[in-house]
């Protein structure tokens, strides 16, 4: 238990059982991992071996159907919806594939939703979005909506949306699937830049040229970590 | 706080970029808020506005009732002063009577009905005025000449000139002062312009009447409204004076034994037998509401599937369940509020339509108007609309924002929302269905109501009400003019026939007497004294209405004399009480013995829906009155008749002022007005709500399809015929309509209970209406399902399976 205390998450034998009239199937079939503050995760997987429900677990999206999992040492697998909405808004930063950003929103809304939903007073907030904006480089379009922006304007505004409550980590689920090459490579600059700022990050990816990006890359097959490698820093 | 605000900034915004769903949503909110909100201002207004009187649950209507068939009557002045000074359960009683009168002040005489009231019936009433002051038993004298005028005819007749209070006018063409005018929305009685204060202790007695009118027994006339003493309910006030009846009819055994007196609250005498019908009503439009509001519950859902992407993302963000509810249901208030707000311009419209529809047997139709009360209503009814029907969508949406929405766009399974809104249009189903029910029922009864034969021919026929002033007109003068005017008329080449009467066809007065028979009808002892009604009539009456004589003859002039005892009965009278046959001859006793001479038809008296009663024409000469109805049949049209009365009145009484002239096809449609009213705005309501229903199957079916596109095209894909899919759709949206129509028919067989006392000799669970019931809905539902079904059925596969 020691570990967890120290690992920002920790999950332990963590299963996930759906369950329809005629089929159960097993999405993910105990997993153990630990990941630590400051790391750079790549999970990687053929498609249907389980990162996309992982990465609902990790994000408080969806619970497990057994197992524990640890968040900056709060035991949150069992929370009611409500206290996991609460957690969720102000431990995790998601960046999506299709950035998902409120297309009624300007981007400043977009970017200063969560700290809405986190009931933050008017002035920080102003404060924390400016800065969130200038750091991915896209105050000078606070006043655009979605759809005026190109892809890889929309994912820098998501990465500023994610980042702007300064969570405990940020859950990337395929950030690049959407952009085309040049896009996709600031994306992950933008990521690298930061994680050396101390950022926590796991990413979603089956590219890997992009899971070569991170530090660690954990492979899932049928809902197992069946390999978990440490980059050499050299 | 900050954060509704938030919610619905985000709200209207994302409203305002879905235009058409707005309007839509807004248009169906507004009609359905508007129609109910106008309807309730018609339901408060005759229903729960409290009357404009002080304490007015104090107030009670006292009648008189004859011995034998305990028929409610007016009573006399000898029973009225009885009544005044020894009911104890009574606090004060006061007498009034109805009269016509020209009224005037320094222009044209106009015709306005007003009561001639005792000193004290506004001190009973609680009353004040609004300009001036009313009279009062404490400060004014009976025969001081005082009026005090209703607002409506203050405007009308006065121009609003508040310097006529203290001024005196002339009604029919005696000086009186007036004293005030009442607020707006004082009305007693509905039709009453003034009240003029009665020369005596009682009102004038509408026939001369010989030696004292305070002794005066036999001749019940005047109305009474009484305030009962403190604490004591109308029951107790009934028995108290059952009390009293049987004193007077031991004191007076010739006028007053078997007598009794009926109580009820001026409330239930006011509104009357309307309740039920207005709750129909209210009902109906409420039931169209609902299945609006369905249609908007169901267009939120599918506009919440639409965003179940956006509403993944702000859960992702950290928006709890709760947060997202709040958002969804924000923006279903906003809406609502929009409805609801633009509903109160649709009941301002709705309300002033409503108004010259109502039939004028409506009581209060002066309290209708939408007031604060009603825009209250109109808000009350917007939030919870947008609260009820917003919180479904709203629940569904916050609870299944998943993470799978944020990767496939929302094409997962929505089968949660789909059930929801299968069992909203179920629900609209249904409930057109009770509506269609109620109107095809109610359209039955009318139809029926329309085809009874009222035993005379109305068509051709005018009538004009005849009052003339008893200080120019004694008792012989009056039979004389109603003789000559009657003449007159015979002879005009226009006219066929021309009589006058007493009571008015189809108008709510009457004249009954206590006789006795030469023989009892079989089973009832000797001395038996039936109560009758009795009318007054010129010869030329029967042949004026077109009520044919079955037996005998009309009167003729030497029935006129005081000595002559003819009388004519009509066929129920001839049956019921004297045992049917040949009953020319036979004797009635009252005020002295009478021959029957004459049998006419049975013909309606006041209501198309009730049958006949015996009743027993007297000459008018026996029976005279300063008021009866002129009724005169012409054979070159209702104008020409016309013509024809105002030359013969203006050559008989030059300087008298009389009211219009009335066909008598309208004074009978006016019968029927409150059925056919009640009938086709229920029916308006049905046609209505079947077209929401139809547009909520049309809108599910069409998103079903929608959402199968992919199914279908991979069915089509692998060699299902186009016409084997658009049977599967029709097969979906007609199994929801049978539902439906299951559900709907069972409600209408329990609502039909409360329907029934409306309906006229039709059964509220008639099998012929409610099977056209059933085939009109299959219909409309097939229909409905019809666009849809062939949109299915000309899915290209290719392209659908290509679609992503």
């Amino acid at each position: 238990m020691s570990e967890s205390t120290q690992s920002l998450i920790h999950l332990d034998g963590i299963k996930k059982v759906f369950l329809t009239d005629e089929v159960e199937t097993h999405a993910l079939s105990g997993i153990h991992m630990d990941i630590q503050r400051g790391e750079y995760v790549a999970i990687s997987g053929p498609s249907g071996c389980g990162k996309s429900t992982l990465l609902a677990i990790l994000g408080l999206l969806d619970s497990p159907s057994d197992g524990k999992y640890w968040l900056n040492g709060q035991e949150v697998a069992d929370l009611p919806m409500s206290q996991r909405a609460r957690v969720r808004n102000r431990e995790i930063g998601f960046i999506f594939q299709s950035f998902n950003l409120i297309g009624d929103l300007t981007v400043y809304e977009n970017v200063e939703l969560p700290l809405i939903y986190r009931g933050m007073k008017t002035n920080e907030r102003r404060e924390r979005v400016n800065a969130a904006l200038e750091r991915v480089g896209m105050a000078h379009r606070a006043k655009h909506l979605p759809s005026q922006l190109s892809g890889g304007q929309q994912q820098r505004v998501a990465v500023a949306r994610a980042v702007a409550g300064q969570p405990s980590i940020l859950l990337a689920d395929e950030p690049t699937g959407n952009l085309d090459s040049k896009n996709g490579e600031a994306v992950m600059d933008l990521l690298r830049e930061l994680h050396r700022g101390g950022a926590t990050i796991c990413m979603v990816t089956h590219d890997p040229r992009y899971a070569a990006h991170a530090d660690r890359s954990i492979h899932l097959f049928d809902g197992r970590v069946v390999e978990d490698n440490v980059a050499s820093l050299a | 706080m900050t954060g509704v605000l938030d919610d619905l900034r985000h709200g209207v915004r994302a409203l305002a970029r879905a235009p058409g769903f707005c309007a839509l949503a807004i248009a169906t909110l507004a009609l359905g808020i508007g129609a109910t909100s106008a309807m309730f201002s018609v339901v408060y207004g005759v229903l729960l506005r409290p009357l404009p009187f002080t304490a007015p649950e104090s107030l009670v209507r006292v009648w008189h009732t004859a011995a034998g068939n305990g028929q409610r009557g007016a009573l006399s002045p000898a029973v009225y002063l009885d009544m005044q000074r020894e009911a104890r359960s009574l606090q004060a009683a006061a007498g009034y009577t109805s009269v016509r009168a020209a009224v005037s002040a320094d222009g044209d005489p106009v015709r306005l009905i007003g009561l001639e009231v005792t000193a004290n019936f506004f001190d009973v009433l609680g009353a004040q005025a609004a300009i001036g002051r009313v009279f009062s038993a404490a400060s004014d004298r009976p025969g001081d000449a005082l009026v005090v005028l209703a607002d409506g005819a203050w405007r009308q007749q006065f121009g609003a000139d508040a310097s006529i209070v203290g001024r005196t006018i002339r009604i029919d063409g005696q000086a009186y002062q007036v004293a005030g005018i009442m607020p707006r929305d004082f009305a007693y009685s509905e039709t009453a312009r003034f009240w003029r204060l009665a020369p005596q202790v009682v009102p004038t007695s509408p026939m001369q009447v010989e030696g004292d009118l305070l002794t005066l027994r036999g001749l019940g006339y005047m109305d009474v409204v009484a305030r009962m003493a403190p604490g004591i309910t109308t029951s107790q006030a009934a028995a108290d004076l059952r009390v009293l009846a049987a004193t007077l009819g031991a004191r007076h055994p010739d006028d007053d034994a078997g007598r009794g007196f009926e109580v009820e609250p001026v409330y239930s005498t006011i509104v009357g037998n309307v309740r039920q019908s207005l709750l129909v009503l209210f009902g109906a439009v409420g039931a169209v509401l609902l299945i609006a509001c369905t249609n908007i519950a169901s267009l939120l859902l599918a506009r919440a599937v639409g965003r179940r992407r956006e509403l993944a993302v702000r859960r992702a963000l950290g928006a709890g369940p709760w947060r997202i509810g709040r958002q969804l249901l924000v923006e279903s208030v906003a809406l609502a509020a929009a409805g609801g707000a633009l509903g109160v311009v649709v009941a301002s419209w709705a309300l002033d339509a409503l108004r010259t529809l109502l039939p004028a047997s409506i009581p209060r139709l002066g309290a209708i108007q939408l007031d604060a009360t009603a825009v209250a209503f109109a808000a009350g009814v917007s939030l919870f609309v947008g609260l009820a029907f917003g919180t479904a969508p709203a629940w569904t949406s916050a609870a299944s924002a998943s993470f799978e929405a944020l990767r496939d766009g929302g094409r997962t399974s929505t089968g949660g929302r789909q059930r929801l809104r299968r069992g909203l249009v179920v629900g609209q189903v249904a409930l057109a269905a009770v509506l269609l029910a109620a109107a095809g029922v109610l359209g039955a009864s009318l139809a029926r109501l329309q085809q009874v034969d009222v035993g005379f021919r109305p068509e051709g026929v005018v009538t004009q009400q005849i009052a003339l002033p008893q200080s120019r007109f004694d008792r012989a003068a009056q039979a004389r003019f109603y003789q000559s005017i009657t003449e007159r008329l015979a002879a005009d080449p226009r006219v066929v026939a021309a009589g006058t009467v007493f009571p008015a066809p189809f108008v709510s007065s009457q004249a009954s007497a206590t006789i006795r028979l030469d023989r009892p009808a079989p089973g009832d002892p000797p001395d038996r004294e039936y109560t009758v009604r009795l009318g007054s009539i010129t010869p030329g009456f029967f042949a004026a209405m077109g009520i044919p004589m079955l037996a005998g003859r009309s009167f003729v002039p030497t029935d006129f004399p005081d000595t002559a005892q003819a009388i004519i009965v009509n066929q129920a009278f001839a049956t019921r009480l004297l045992g049917g046959g040949d009953v020319i001859g036979r004797t009635l006793n009252f005020d002295g013995p009478y021959q029957v001479v004459g049998v006419v038809a049975d013909a309606r008296a006041a209501r198309v829906d009730q049958a006949a009663e015996p009743i027993a024409y007297l000459p008018h000469t026996h029976l005279t009155l300063p008021f009866v109805r002129l009724v005169v049949r012409g054979h070159a049209g209702d104008a020409a008749t016309r013509e024809a009365m105002a030359a013969a009145l203006r050559a008989e009484a030059p300087d008298l002022a009389f009211d219009a002239p009335e066909t008598l096809t309208a004074l009978v449609a006016g019968s029927t007005a409150e059925p056919r009213f009640r009938s086709g705005l229920v029916a308006g309501f049905a046609a209505v709500a079947l077209g929401l229903a139809a547009l909520g199957l049309y809108g599910l079916v069409s998103y079903s399809v929608m959402g199968r596109t992919r199914e279908i095209a991979t069915r089509l894909a692998l060699g299902a015929t186009p016409a084997s899919m658009r049977a599967g759709v029709l097969r979906e949206g007609l199994t929801l309509t049978v539902v439906g129509l299951l559900v709907g028919l069972g409600a209408a067989l329990a609502f039909g209970r409360v329907l029934q006392s409306l309906l006229y000799e039709t059964a509220a669970s008639d099998p012929r209406v409610l099977g056209v019931l059933a085939l009109v809905m299959l219909a409309v539902g097939a229909l409905a399902c019809y666009l849809p079904a062939r949109r299915a059925m000309h899915i290209d596969p290719v392209i659908a399976l290509r679609a992503d």
